[in-house]
């Protein structure tokens, strides 16, 4: 990464000059983060009788993990670095 | 869990146990653990079943020589079978009974079978000595043929008789040396092997006959021949004397046969009628003898007359001993009484078809203290879960979750057949595998990956601009960012890897962080609820602080640096890791700045995790300090009557009895030192310890990237007959080795690696182990497989 910034950072000038971009995107993790938490509290809810703890332990935790696997990739995007490349496309595309 | 204490009348008592070994929930304690297995009151009974499970394993062994099936049904309920002392009691009759008539049986078969073998090869050696004396021989014979005649008519000269077909060339060899090539020998093959009862096989035989001279050289070739297992036989020289006695001997074998048949046929019929209740009798003596086996830990009151018991039982299920207790009664009462105790109860987790598996997974590594946090419920979503971030790929996952599911649907028939042990594996975690499948659908989908290939099914935030064929271009990025995983317009270009391996690498160590934060919670929980105060503040807190101040600040600053549009601002975005790196070796001064007061910040942090350190070193055994001396200041002014007490009362507990036994100072310090090394190095080894989900990840996607790329690819394109079987096997060939390669085998690296994630870098925040399962008395399970009984 670090041996490569001087020449991402290189190609990205030529992409700061047409590129405006508000920070709206940045709110979307954390409207992620209320519906997980409102999904959280409908398995909390929802939750069999039966077996109510493994059933309310296991929806959360996936819930959680699912939200964080989201978010961290979408973060991870947000404002990239890197900006694809590639010299094998053929005009159609 | 309660110690419970039963008082049971010796009349009810084998009744009662049993019935307790039926619902099965009570781990009973050994009262007489100084007692000898010979010397406890129940040996007598359990020698009587023991020698009934000899009788049905010669039973078994009978039945499976003659190749009869036993009957053996795996949906044998045992609760279903109730069964009174007076049962038992005929079982081990009709048991002896039984082996008495098969034993007798046996012996007539095999005497009978000595004696058709003895008359089978009688005919052999007169059917082929007859062949031999009659021979006008046109060979090597003729020589010896008036020599023969001669001197057969005279005297017998000679030696007839059967010999293993392994050792009558040694008889040839031996007899020619010995005799210096003086005489004749003539060997022929039997063409039925002879069953021999003895050793109950059957051994490929020769007739073989020695002609030579002198009583004393036929007596030593008598004694060589006998000597290499030869059965002699004899045999007149005169024709009609032969003919004689080979219809007697045909006689005698024809009724011997008829005999023997119908003998081997009622041992049969016998065997059958036994194999189809074997396996009930064997599981209902089995129990039998368990129980016997419980009554052995218990103690007899003063007047012998009652058997007194302990044992662990979960708290909930109190009553329903009561209730069986109270249906054996049979006018006489048995008591239960619930115990006080300071003994450590066994950990019982309750768990069913779902849960089993991780709760065995956990258990593996240790099994809980009583009333810890149990670690086998987060392992259910975590363990599946850290596996799928090293494994995401939606097609390997969507496989993987097919096999799982229908593991998991057919379990019920599955269930019953025999398995080996690696399907046996496979089968017990099959709900494992089917979260293990399902998550990894979902890592796949986040990392776009579809057997390698990305899926467009959000709109891409990245747009090509115009370009030629083979002109090197950039992406533009649009307003918004890829809804759902990663943007497939990373997918196949030049530097994708470059940001996968940032994304992973980062993804990673949040994961991670994350992960050992909530295990961490946990021994909050446990402090809190073994009400250990000084331990929340002593371990708990300021090892929290150390670890968040370290990499809970990294992890803010990943999020914080991927929020921040470096490229508006114009400034520069700093490394990370050079970042943490020189927060260390030089506080105080910030190279790249990712923020205002960034110095500060660090300073205030690195103090932060600094001070933490001595709190985690000193508090807890200063405490311990200052309570000791307490106690010593006490028992100086005490310090007589306390002993005079102790001594008096140590003597009467039970030996296995835990008392709360002081430590030393030292060892709590030598501990504490330990235990403070260990956390603190533990921090950065183990954050760095969850790179091999970064690692792991990237390695798979390459890994089936290229798969595709030497495979199936180079069929694309390709026409005409060539074209159509190069796709079929190139995509077998990549079918299969995804199967194979990326499935299984990768599959299974990333479940030890999931696997180490769980018990090293998570359970050693929290997990103390060291409590003792939870077995309790139970006829269940006690006899799975007949296989064992052998």
């Amino acid at each position: 990464m670090r041996s490569n910034r001087s020449f991402d950072t290189l190609t990205n000038y030529t992409y700061i000059t047409n590129q405006q971009y508000t920070s709206m995107s940045l709110w979307v993790p954390f409207i992620g983060l209320l519906i997980a938490i409102a999904l959280s509290f409908g398995i909390w809810f929802a939750a069999p009788k039966q077996d109510q703890t493994v059933w309310r332990s296991t929806g959360i935790l996936t819930v959680a993990m699912i939200f964080l696997m989201w978010a961290i990739t979408y973060l991870a995007q947000l404002n990239p670095l890197v900006v694809p490349r590639r010299s094998d496309l053929r005009p159609e595309f | 869990m309660t110690l419970i204490e039963l008082f049971i009348p010796i009349e009810i008592s084998r009744d009662t146990v049993y019935d307790l070994g039926n619902v099965g929930n009570i781990q009973f304690r050994d009262l007489n653990s100084k007692v000898n297995a010979f010397q406890r009151s129940f040996v007598k009974e359990i020698k009587r079943l023991d020698n009934v499970q000899r009788q049905y394993r010669f039973f078994k062994n009978e039945i499976e020589d003659r190749e009869i099936e036993i009957f053996e049904n795996p949906d044998f309920d045992v609760s279903q079978e109730e069964i009174s002392a007076s049962g038992i009691d005929e079982l081990v009759e009709e048991g002896q009974l039984l082996e008495d008539r098969l034993k007798q049986l046996l012996e007539s078969t095999d005497t009978l079978e000595i004696r058709k073998k003895d008359l089978l090869q009688l005919r052999h050696t007169l059917i082929e000595s007859n062949d031999i004396f009659q021979k006008k021989s046109p060979d090597a014979v003729a020589s010896a043929h008036d020599l023969i005649v001669d001197e057969a008519s005279l005297n017998k000269s000679f030696v007839t008789g059967v010999i293993p077909r392994t050792k009558s060339i040694i008889l040839e060899k031996i007899l020619w040396r010995v005799l210096r090539g003086n005489l004749f020998f003539e060997r022929r093959e039997i063409e039925e092997p002879i069953y021999d009862a003895k050793t109950k096989k059957t051994i490929a035989k020769d007739y073989f006959i020695v002609f030579s001279h002198g009583y004393q050289i036929i007596e030593r070739i008598k004694k060589i021949s006998e000597s290499l297992d030869a059965e002699l036989y004899d045999v007149d020289s005169d024709n009609d004397g032969r003919y004689a006695v080979l219809t007697e001997t045909n006689r005698n074998l024809a009724d011997l046969n008829t005999v023997l048949d119908s003998t081997v046929k009622t041992l049969e019929s016998e065997l059958t009628i036994i194999a189809d209740s074997l396996f009930k009798w064997y599981s209902l003596i089995q129990r039998e003898k368990s129980v016997y086996e419980i009554l052995n830990f218990f103690d007899y009151d003063v007047n012998r007359k009652t058997l007194i018991g302990e044992g662990w039982i979960p708290t909930a299920e109190i009553e329903g001993v009561k209730n069986i207790l109270l249906n054996n009664s049979q006018g006489l009462q048995s008591v239960l009484n619930v115990l006080e105790t300071t003994r450590t109860p066994p950990t019982y987790h309750k768990t069913n078809k779902f849960t089993d598996a991780f709760q065995n997974l956990c258990d593996a590594y240790g099994v809980a203290q009583y009333k810890e946090v149990n670690a086998g419920l987060p392992t259910i979503v975590t363990f599946p879960f850290m596996f799928a971030i090293m494994f995401g790929d939606l097609g390997h996952g969507f496989i993987l979750t097919c096999a799982a599911a229908s593991l998991v649907y057919f379990e019920k028939s599955i269930a019953r057949i025999k398995r080996d042990e690696i399907f046996d594996m496979a089968f017990s975690g099959r709900y494992i595998l089917l979260l293990m499948g399902i998550f990894s659908m979902v890592t796949g989908f986040m990392y776009n990956d579809l057997f390698s290939k990305s899926m467009t099914i959000f709109e891409s935030a990245w747009e090509w601009p115009e370009h030629e064929v083979g002109e090197t271009i950039f992406a533009v990025k649009k307003d918004f960012t890829y809804a759902i995983g990663l943007d497939p317009a990373w997918h196949g270009t030049e530097n994708a890897l470059l940001f996968t391996n940032s994304y992973k690498m980062k993804l990673s160590i949040l994961m991670g962080f994350i992960h050992m934060s909530y295990s961490y919670m946990f021994s909050l929980v446990n402090y809190v609820h073994f009400k250990s105060m000084i331990d929340i503040i002593g371990n708990f807190i300021p090892g929290l602080l150390f670890m968040q101040a370290i990499f809970g600040y990294l992890s803010i600053c990943i999020v914080y640096k991927w929020s921040i549009n470096w490229i508006e601002i114009g400034k520069p975005a700093p490394g990370l890791l050079n970042m943490l790196i020189s927060m260390f070796l030089s506080p105080g001064t910030v190279a790249d700045p990712l923020y205002p007061h960034q110095a500060q910040v660090q300073v205030f942090l690195l103090t932060i995790a600094l001070i933490c350190v001595p709190c985690l070193l000193l508090i807890k055994p200063m405490y311990y300090k200052r309570k000791l001396d307490k106690e010593a200041e006490y028992k100086q002014l005490h310090g007589s009557e306390e002993a005079a007490l102790e001594s008096a009362h140590g003597n009467g507990g039970d030996d296995d009895d835990e008392e709360g036994h002081g430590e030393e100072f030292g060892d709590i310090m030598i501990h504490q030192v330990i235990h403070t090394i260990e956390f603190c190095l533990n921090t950065v080894s183990h954050t760095a310890s969850y790179l091999r989900l970064w690692a792991l990840s990237l390695a798979h996607a390459q890994l089936s990237t290229v798969l595709w790329t030497m495979t199936i690819q180079g069929a694309f394109g390709a026409t005409g007959v060539v074209g159509v079987i190069s796709t079929v096997f190139l995509f077998g060939m990549w079918f299969v080795l995804t199967v194979i390669i990326l499935v299984i085998m990768e599959g299974t690296s990333a479940m030890l690696h999931s696997l180490r994630l769980h018990w090293v870098e998570s359970m050693s925040k929290f997990f103390v182990g060291g409590g003792k399962l939870y077995e309790p008395f139970n006829f269940k399970g006690l006899l799975t497989e007949f296989e064992s009984i052998a």
